[in-house]
């Protein structure tokens, strides 16, 4: 074999995924004892379905665990090049919904949208800017204005006094 | 004729210059809101009803009513330029529509997916035209049992034969399960998996979902391989219209078997979502190589779309003769013929002959017309696709926020739509199947409550299932489905040992 | 044709323009809004942004559909200066709307139409909201429910039903759980003694068509979920759950208006139960805000459009302001309490 590329490999990853899928099962599990699983009177109670749905989930996960401990594979999950892509879009994407609660969804489209082009597509940053407020304002018209739905806003559009 | 000489009169209402005018702005909106994410048909016409108010009855159902074509055929662009539904009975369209698109041929796609539709929608009109009164008495005969068969039966045409492990195809279901199980109960009203929160009380919506797992962590697998799309270098020309439309002729019985599935499941109504499901199965099991499916096969777009537009034509039978919605969108509409002081239901159809002929003439004409201008646009549509990835990947992100944010007005579902895609992200990289997941999130919930309600009738027997003719022959047809890749795999060992 | 659809295409006259019909409000609309973000307050108080008016139940409901005739008549006739925008919140069986309304202290802007999950949400999932937590402007109507039984079933009156209930258990079909119909089947149970199963479905129409379809025995169907199915002669209504009979008068079969049917209690079953349509605002508004509310919704309540509403669903006209319409929220929400507990909805 060559050279190894760096990264991810998909084992940790495979084992990880298992086990939180066994987790949502149990919770699932938890949860339903609770509120009851049995057969009632007439039919199954509220929490049977969830209950043997959490069981069969913590089964299934369980058999792709025992898989994934077995079979040592060093097979990628993904590259370090591909993570860092990938992080370059999502950690934007986070940023952007976290946004959205303090300046609104307005603000926070342009500003996503000037980042990615500025950052990843090398645009200069007036049409970045540019094109970040239009698409901001096309969405308002069409959207609070047209179609008279509200969609979430910040100190920006309450000075402009909506 | 009867039904004929009543049409000939509802053309003449729908015919007038106002009411064709009235029919293409319906259709251009619909189409808009069809492709813009959060206002799906439902959305959509409730926010247009009040603008309706100052019309005729008839021409404002019309206007709505093709607002609703429009928004049906719209439904499939999102879906197979980004894999992105905005519509709950889309989904299956993204499972061979997107991999059609990946590989450059997103404009054939498209001229599939519509014509298809438009297939649909007539096959539905003229079972409409021809039968209403017939059909309409058949939906009576649905109670919880024979939802629940039907239910039952999707599921059995969509599982098996999938790719991969069956372990993984397993986990991915029962986690699609639990997801649409979180929230109220809709048969006893207590809380499930909520853990006092009140985020989540709401549930999990399945369009927050499946935006996050299909379209966010789509984006994610694109950027892995650098900053691009698949399919960028589509090639669009006008021939690929009838390149297209030769090769349809050649799948006339997936479409004409995914017609009937589309009326039966519209009338009855259990609605366009299961039928597209049941109608891409079937085509994937009784297909010679159902294992190609979910690459980009042609007829994995022709059953959906045949399917989901039939189905949500004949959802305006029940709505008009009964008085029950076919769809959420079909509920929309009743509350606006209710308030133009048409009471739907079965005196309807006699009372208001002009009203309903008018209707049913326009369904003829607003198909039409929505068919003829989603296909021009079919080049818009594709050169989308070309677009620098630096910008159309933050507007998906943006239309993709808006969508999840106007499913409930909450800011937490945005915010899930993210975990969502990240989880479909890593299921993805690992090989998990997502339609399992989707599927269940989508029908988990109706399936649960129709079983719950079938066995409060019949107090607890679970025999009540197989206890009407109806019902029992569904669920029969469904056993037969589950065992169909056996039963293939039995009669090949025979056929060999036999040569 | 009937006298009813003439009325409306008198209202529609204007329409005949279309397209311009269709998407003038549209433009107009944001023109409005473009022109002037700050309109100068004439006299008392003026919405001066659009007023939201929380719907706490998805699209296509009873409740939605009446908010969205809220709207439709204000942008019609033009009544107030700022559009309505109609927005659902269904999370958490209406919870979520309750719950924005109340944390929005002073917003004048913000209105909830509210149906009997203000009562029943709370209590049943203990969510930390009440109506007193809300500013209550004015009650719209209250929604009437009737017992509806198959025409081919032998129950011709409620004591009929009641007899055979009470000999073995009839299947009652209604909209969701712990909610207004299972409320009204928990109240039938205790003043008779019958049990009842009680199966839920998603939406009136479909409790109707159920019925139609004699997958369940009876339901408490409003009367416009039902009517259509009267009048080809399916249903058969037993009583009306109000202390008055309704008040409309046309004949909806060839015999029977819908004043025609009995109330429950004079017919032997002492149940009461009205659905209230009421409008609350945020609380802390000043008296001056709910004084416009006050007004623009008489306004709304005195078109011909609205009108023909409340006739096309048979509703009880009461509406109420003010003291009164508090101490009938009091009431109500203590009989809501008391139905509850006893069938063992209340939040554990």
């Amino acid at each position: 074999m060559s050279e190894v590329p760096r990264g991810l490999r998909a084992r940790p990853v495979e084992i990880a995924t298992a086990v939180g899928f066994a987790a949502l099962g149990g919770i699932a599990m938890f949860d339903s004892a609770r509120i009851g699983f049995g057969w009632g009177f007439d039919g199954p109670q509220s929490g049977t379905f969830p209950y043997w749905v959490g069981a069969l989930l913590m089964l299934a996960s369980g058999a792709v665990l025992a898989g994934a401990v077995l079979r040592r594979t060093r097979a990628m999950f993904a590259t370090s090049e591909q993570l860092a892509s990938v992080a370059r879009v999502f950690i934007p994407a986070i940023l952007y919904v976290a946004a959205m609660h303090a300046v609104g969804l307005y603000v926070a489209s342009a500003g996503l949208l000037a980042w990615f082009m500025i950052r990843l597509g090398g645009y200069p940053w007036p049409v970045a800017i540019a094109s970040g407020v239009a698409t901001a304002v096309i969405i308002f018209v069409v959207f609070e204005l047209w179609f008279l739905v509200s969609l979430p806003k910040g100190p920006l559009e309450e000075l402009l006094g909506y | 004729m009867e039904n004929l000489a009543a049409l000939a009169a509802g053309f003449a209402v729908a015919l007038t210059p106002s009411n064709m005018v009235l029919m293409l702005v319906g259709v251009l909106l619909g189409v808009v809101i069809g492709v813009l994410p959060g206002l799906g048909g439902a959305n959509g016409i409730a926010i247009l009803l009040p603008l309706t108010f100052a019309m005729e009855p008839v021409s404002a159902i019309i206007m709505l009513s093709c607002i609703y074509w429009g928004a049906l055929f719209g439904g499939a662009i999102t879906s197979i330029l980004f894999n992105i539904p905005g519509e709950p009975w889309s989904v299956a369209t993204t499972f061979d529509g997107y991999p059609m698109a990946q590989k450059g041929r997103a404009a054939e796609a498209l001229v599939a997916a519509f014509t298809s539709s438009f297939f649909g929608a007539f096959v539905a009109i003229v079972m409409i035209t021809a039968i209403a009164p017939l059909v309409a008495r058949f939906a009576l005969r649905f109670g919880p049992p024979e939802f629940f068969a039907v239910m039952f039966l999707s599921f059995a045409a969509f599982v098996g034969q999938g790719r991969g492990s069956a372990w993984k195809t397993i986990a991915s279901m029962m986690a699609g399960f639990l997801f649409a199980c979180v929230g109220l109960d809709t048969v006893t009203g207590a809380l499930r998996l909520t853990f006092g929160s009140m985020e989540l009380m709401r549930g999990f919506d399945f369009l927050v979902a499946v935006i996050g797992l299909f379209g966010i962590s789509e984006i994610l697998i694109a950027v892995e391989e650098g900053l691009r799309f698949e399919g960028a270098k589509a090639r669009i020309d006008p021939g690929v219209v009838f390149r297209v439309w030769r090769e349809l002729p050649r799948h006339g019985a997936i479409a004409l078997r995914s017609s009937f599935i589309g009326c039966w499941m519209g009338v009855t109504p259990a609605g366009a979502t299961p039928a597209s499901f049941m109608s891409y199965g079937m085509a994937r099991k009784l297909s010679r190589d159902g294992a190609a499916f979910g690459t980009g096969r042609i007829e994995g777009v022709i059953a959906p779309e045949v399917a989901n537009n039939a189905a949500g034509v004949s959802a305006l039978l029940p709505m008009l003769a009964l008085g029950v919605p076919g769809s959420p969108t079909a509920a929309v509409l009743l509350g606006g013929l209710i308030m133009w002081g048409l009471q739907p239901g079965p005196m309807l159809f006699v009372e208001q002959k002009d009203f309903v002929w008018g209707l049913i003439a326009s369904m003829y004409l607003g198909n039409v017309a929505a068919f003829l201008v989603v296909l021009t646009l079919v080049p818009v549509f594709a050169a989308i696709l070309r677009i620098p990835f630096t910008i159309i990947a933050p507007l998906i992100l943006i239309a993709c926020a808006i969508g999840a944010y106007t499913v409930n007005n909450a800011m937490f579902d945005v915010m899930l739509m993210l975990v969502f895609g990240l989880i479909g992200y890593v299921m993805k990289k690992l090989d998990y199947p997502l339609a399992p997941m989707v599927l269940a999130l989508v029908l988990g919930n109706r399936t649960e409550q129709a079983f719950r309600q079938s066995l409060l009738l019949s107090e607890g027997s679970l025999w009540v299932f197989f206890h009407g003719w109806l019902s029992g022959l569904i669920m029969t047809a469904g056993l037969v489905l589950l065992a169909w890749p056996l039963i293939g795999r039995l009669t090949a060992s025979v056929r060999a040992r036999m040569a | 044709m009937t006298a009813r659809l003439d009325h409306t295409q008198g209202d529609g006259m204007t329409s005949r323009r279309t397209l311009v019909g269709a998407a003038a409000p549209f433009f107009a609309l944001s023109l409005a809004l473009a022109a002037c973000p700050h309109p100068a307050a004439a006299q008392g108080w003026e919405p001066s942004r659009p007023i939201t008016l929380l719907v706490p139940a998805g699209t296509g409901g009873r409740a939605d559909q009446m908010a969205r005739a809220i709207q439709g008549i204000v942008s019609k006739h033009n009544l107030a200066r700022q559009p309505v925008v109609v927005q659902n919140k269904p999370g958490g069986a209406g919870a979520e709307a309750f719950l924005e309304v109340k944390n929005s202290r002073g917003n004048p802007h913000l209105l909830v139409i509210t149906l009997s999950n203000l009562f029943t949400t709370p209590l049943a999932t203990g969510v930390p909201v009440s109506w007193r937590d809300l500013t209550p402007i004015k009650m719209m109507a209250l929604d009437q429910f009737v017992l509806w039984v198959h025409a081919e079933s032998p129950w011709r009156s409620v004591p009929e039903f009641i007899a055979a209930a009470r000999e073995g258990r009839l299947r009652m079909g209604g909209t969701g759980s712990r909610q207004e119909d299972q409320i009204i089947t928990v109240a039938i149970e205790r003043a008779t003694g019958a049990r009842f199963t009680y199966v839920p479905f998603r939406g009136g129409g479909e409790v109707a068509v159920q019925l139609v379809g004699r997958h369940v025995d009876a339901t408490v169907n409003n009367p416009i979920e039902a009517v259509q199915h009267w009048r080809s002669g399916t249903l058969r209504p037993l009583c009306v759950f109000d202390s008055k009979r309704l008040t409309v008068t046309d004949k909806v079969t060839e015999t029977m208006a819908w004043s025609d049917i009995p109330t429950c209690k004079e017919a032997g079953l002492d149940v009461e139960y009205l659905m209230l349509r009421g409008i609350f605002g945020a609380p802390g508004i000043a008296p001056a805000v709910v004084e416009y509310y006050v007004t623009l919704l008489d306004r709304v309540r005195a078109t011909p459009e609205w009108q023909h509403l409340m006739t096309e669903g048979a509703f009880n006209l009461t509406t109420m302001t003010g003291e009164p319409f508090a101490q009938w929220l009091a009431r109500e929400e203590e009989r809501h309490r008391s139905l509850m507990a006893e069938a063992g909805f209340l939040a554990r």
